[in-house]
């Protein structure tokens, strides 16, 4: 795995993650954006846009929805 | 000459009923219980005394404080003698000045006559007292029976015990009993043949002794004194300052002859260790002035070539230059820096705004970010702030004590003694642990419950005892009614209330009996004043953001918020976690924990600052590893920290490391970090920084220069410096100045300033115009967010399991005589008792590989394995194992993987597949 595709494995692995254990109760999409919009840099956030867009099958689909709210 | 503290004799009574006495024609008012002795010393009029002192109950053996009291027989002992109203006292007759002449005479003949020699000649209460009494000779030879030849131990590092100069008078023993809650000594024999012993009868170093100091501090004669004493001389002058090892933040006094420190003392004013200390605090600092130190800044252009050393000048121009050229090539985000928690407040501040004002990113983040970063969010969430609770005196007032995932007695020793001390007094005591740690069965000691869960499940056995609270009604609806948001508190009992958070849902789970949970849930929720106290154990886990949030619903639920005696309360691991966080460390928050993207807080630092600051977050440490390794970063400033040894997946560490164009490392010694840097930029120990620490219950203590800086810069200056050669100058005067900026910016340090804690000693934040005194406790009338907010806490298992090729999980944690990486502790006569690295495995899962103790074995995860030693151990159960990671021969993270926490990226320290096999050796 090149070095930047490992970069991407992380913020997918952390996405997953997030949208795996934000609370219940809430919209979890709302929740994953909330959260990435709060806590990660506007590259990460580029980054985690292209996944979604080129390989959106890594991402569980909370995150795909989340991806789709970001500002 | 050396300066004692007061010492009224017998401890400060407590009680609603005030009683007056006359003392030698003076009269006093003082608590019903006062002893005579002590309100004797109030009104100056002290009495002699040798078996008494202030930090122990009144024992009434050495029979010098006699006093007459009139309308009673006899000649009373006065330590042992409450104040009645009305009471008339003398301390000066010719009566009781016969009587004490008599008995110093006694203790006298059975004492060497070496005054003159002695190591504690002017430093030693005997002596004084037998001046006080006016003793001029003594009557019996030394032709009789006498203890004069009895013999030395030295086998401790740090103090010797002379049995020669032993008077018996048991304050070591109490010492050892009351105040550090060890029992390690005793009083052997009877009679004259009477002797300070080990409770072994061994020496010292094989004993239960775990050199504290107390027995050390408590001696009135030479009988029990430092190496360094004995060596040095008695010391001359002395400095009020603060321990730099746990985040418990004990107060202490250096005592030096001219420039050299010869001992420290704990402050019986410190409001953290009431005059308390651990064998750290107490004796390990002679790492300060070990040959390892880095005194000169030392540049190279490549990690492959050889250090050069260079002045300041050259060094600072060399590390802003190629700062500036990175970010030229690669962008302004291409750098960042990595705060220190060992650092002080105002060191941290100058880093944080040097990286966000001079460097123009928040790529900056904080040694927390490996330990305590989700109590930030959870409590955050919760309570609206990320602190604990408490203060640690609050303790006293608790009547079941929840210990999850920390070991107070090794990781926060003085805290624990206060811990055990409320437990002898009957609290009880919950233990959440996979490790059955001291507090587990100790002497006088013995928890009530002790959960023995599965590495991994923390929030789904928390979640089953909110399970039991509900739906057993156990809720304090009046508390929820009042002071929580009503809403969240509902969602959150619908949920919890769920089956799949029973305990007989959990328990296969988590390994821990359901009817263990139901117990333990009972206990803390009828306790009355229920208090958790929680570490590492609870953070450095997938969940750990979830579990600190688990906790405080759980607080919240059974009303144990906002008194003394509850809480929620995290034991900080290193000396200033709290304070680097507070002091906007984190790449998403500025001072006083305030979101980046918060227009107003923004304002207010860009006015303050004279820059724009950018309102969206910078990276954490994994994301500019990540960001190394994938090119993308490609310089770092990292204060007082060594990530190549303390963060996890080693390798990932160093090939990011290794992928840097500029590593700048500012420690004391060349650490593992070092080994990457391109910049070395000697560092301050505690004893020459100014400065202040913030321990982990809020308390900012004053650090104070014992010796000037060895490198002749000041920590806070070389970044001033460096922020300068980047373009950004930051001026300040001395650090009370910095102080002075942080008060301005920070409402939560509005009435902080260097002036008023040299006044007062310390203060616990918020300390501002509502709280000009600072704030003991918490959410006392209402939480920081207003209402206390339930969220809810799902269990989700982590994805680190135990499989067929890696059956074992792997926990770490620490020792009490060692400290994080070591580089501290290592370079002390500490090694003593933890040269290596162990690993602790349970008999069945040894003897099933062959292993056997003593072995050396090789310990693998999926990212990697090293050797070490292995133990056989009753503390843990079968299917875990535990080691610590102080040693870098051993490299404990070389196994450890990059599983976090969801919310904050924390590792998951906490739990590691592994397997063990046997080994050659270290090696092999």
């Amino acid at each position: 795995m090149s070095d930047m595709a490992q970069q991407d494995a992380r913020l997918v692995v952390m996405a997953n993650q997030i949208a795996n254990n934000v609370p219940v109760g809430g919209e979890v999409p709302q929740q994953v954006a909330e959260h990435v919009g709060k806590f990660w840099t506007g590259a990460m956030r580029a980054d985690l846009k292209r996944i979604a867009e080129q390989s959106s099958n890594q991402l569980r689909q909370e995150v795909v929805a989340a991806v789709a709210l970001l500002a | 000459m050396t300066v004692y503290e007061r010492d009224l004799g017998t401890p400060a009574v407590s009680a609603d009923t005030q009683v007056t006495v006359t003392i030698d024609g003076m009269p006093i008012t003082v608590p019903e219980g006062t002893s005579v002795m002590r309100a004797a010393a109030l009104v100056d009029a002290a009495i002699p005394k040798l078996c008494a002192t202030d930090n122990l109950d009144a024992f009434g053996s050495c029979r010098l404080c006699l006093v007459e009291i009139e309308g009673r027989p006899g000649t009373p002992a006065s330590c042992t003698t409450p104040c009645q109203d009305g009471m008339v006292v003398n301390t000066q007759t010719p009566r009781l000045d016969k009587l004490r002449k008599g008995v110093m005479e006694l203790y006298i003949s059975d004492h060497p006559l070496d005054c003159l020699t002695c190591s504690a000649n002017g430093d030693c209460e005997l002596q004084d007292m037998a001046g006080a009494v006016g003793l001029r000779q003594v009557r019996y030879s030394d032709e009789g029976e006498n203890h004069l030849s009895a013999g030395k131990d030295e086998s401790n590092p740090y103090f010797t015990f002379d049995a020669s100069k032993c008077i018996v008078c048991s304050r070591c023993v109490r010492a050892c009993s009351e105040v550090q809650g060890t029992f390690a000594l005793t009083i052997a024999g009877r009679g004259f043949g009477s002797a300070v012993s080990t409770a072994q009868d061994t020496d010292f170093l094989s004993s239960d002794c775990v050199s504290c100091g107390a027995c050390v501090q408590a001696c009135p004669t030479a009988t029990l004194q430092e190496k360094s004493v004995i060596d040095r001389g008695v010391p001359s002058r002395k400095v009020k300052t603060t321990c730099a090892y746990c985040g418990v933040g004990c107060s202490f006094t250096a005592e030096l002859r001219g420039d050299e420190l010869v001992r420290m003392v704990p402050d019986k004013q410190g409001g953290a260790n009431a005059g308390h200390s651990c064998v750290k605090g107490r004796f390990a600092w002679g790492y300060a002035n070990h040959e390892d130190r880095i005194t000169e800044p030392m540049i190279r252009d490549s990690i492959d070539d050889e250090w050069r050393v260079v002045g300041w000048e050259e060094a600072i121009q060399f590390a802003a230059s190629r700062f500036k050229k990175i970010q030229a090539d690669h962008g302004i985000d291409a750098i960042g820096g990595i705060t220190s928690s060992r650092c002080t407040n105002e060191e941290v501040y100058v880093v944080q705004k040097m990286v966000r004002a001079a460097f123009g990113t928040n790529n900056v983040d904080t040694c927390a970010r490996v330990c305590h970063s989700p109590t930030g969010y959870g409590l955050k969430q919760t309570f609206g702030t990320s602190a604990g609770t408490q203060d640690f005196a609050s303790v006293k007032d608790a009547d079941a004590i929840l210990v999850i995932g920390a070991n107070p007695t090794d990781a926060h020793p003085v805290f624990g003694s206060r811990m055990k001390r409320r437990l002898r007094e009957g609290a009880e005591l919950i233990v959440i642990d996979p490790r059955a740690i001291d507090l587990v069965r100790s002497p006088h000691i013995g928890a009530q419950h002790h959960l023995q869960l599965r590495p991994g499940t923390n929030v789904a056995v928390v979640n089953a005892m909110a399970h039991v609270v509900v739906t057993e009604g156990w809720v304090a609806e009046d508390f929820v009614n009042e002071r929580c948001d009503v809403e969240s508190f509902k969602a959150w009992e619908r949920f919890i209330a769920l089956p799949e958070n029973s305990p007989e849902a959990l328990e296969e789970t988590s390994g821990v009996p359901a009817t263990a949970v139901r117990a333990a849930a009972e206990t803390y929720a009828k306790a009355g004043n229920g208090a958790i106290y929680y570490g590492l154990g609870v953070t450095e886990h997938s969940q750990g953001s979830t579990m600190v949030m688990a906790m405080a619903n759980l607080a919240m639920a059974t009303g144990n918020i906002g008194r003394s005696g509850v809480g929620v309360n995290p034991l900080r691991g290193q000396n200033n976690v709290q304070g680097s966080c507070d002091m906007g460390s984190f790449p998403h928050e500025f001072a006083g924990y305030r979101h980046v993207s918060d227009d107003s807080a923004r304002a207010l630092f860009d006015s303050a600052w004279g820059v724009s600051l950018r309102g969206e977050p910078g990276m954490r440490i994994p994301n500019m590893l990540d960001a190394a390794v994938a090119g993308k970063f490609r310089g770092l400033y990292v204060q007082g920290e060594d990530i190549a040894q303390s963060d996890p997946n080693i390798h990932h560490v160093e090939a990011a490391l290794k992928a840097m164009d500029c590593v700048i490392v500012q420690d004391l010694f060349l650490n593992e970090t070092a080994r990457f840097a391109h910049i070395f930029l000697p560092g301050t120990s505690f004893l020459e920084k100014d400065g202040t620490f913030t321990n982990a219950e809020r308390r900012i203590n004053r650090v104070r220069p014992v010796v000037p800086p060895l490198s002749g810069m000041s920590e806070w200056g070389v970044t001033c410096a460096i922020s300068e050669a980047m373009g950004y100058p930051m001026h300040y005067a001395n650090a009370a100045e910095i102080m002075d900026e942080i008060a301005a910016l920070t409402p939560t340090f509005a009435g902080v300033s260097f002036a008023l804690l040299d006044e007062v000693g310390s203060v616990q934040w918020p300390c501002n115009g509502e709280a000009p005194m600072g704030t003991p406790v918490m959410h006392e009338q209402r939480f920081v967010r207003g209402e206390g907010q339930f969220v809810t806490t799902p269990y989700v298992p982590t994805d680190e399991r135990s499989t067929r090729k890696y059956p074992l999980l792997l926990t770490t944690g620490r020792i009490l005589s060692q400290y994080n990486v070591g580089a501290q502790t290592r370079r002390t006569q500490n090694t003593i008792w933890h040269a290596e690295d162990i690993l602790d495995i349970h008999a069945a899962d040894a003897e099933a590989r062959g292993v056997a103790d003593g072995d050396w074995i090789e310990i693998s995860s999926r990212v990697g394995s090293t050797r070490m030693r292995a133990r056989l151990s009753e503390e843990i159960p079968a299917g875990v194992v535990y080691t610590t990671f102080h040693h870098p021969v051993s490299g404990t993270n070389v196994i450890t993987t990059d599983n976090s926490d969801w919310a904050t990226n924390c590792p998951e320290y906490k739990v590691t597949a592994v397997e063990v096999r046997p080994s050659m050796g270290a090696g092999s």
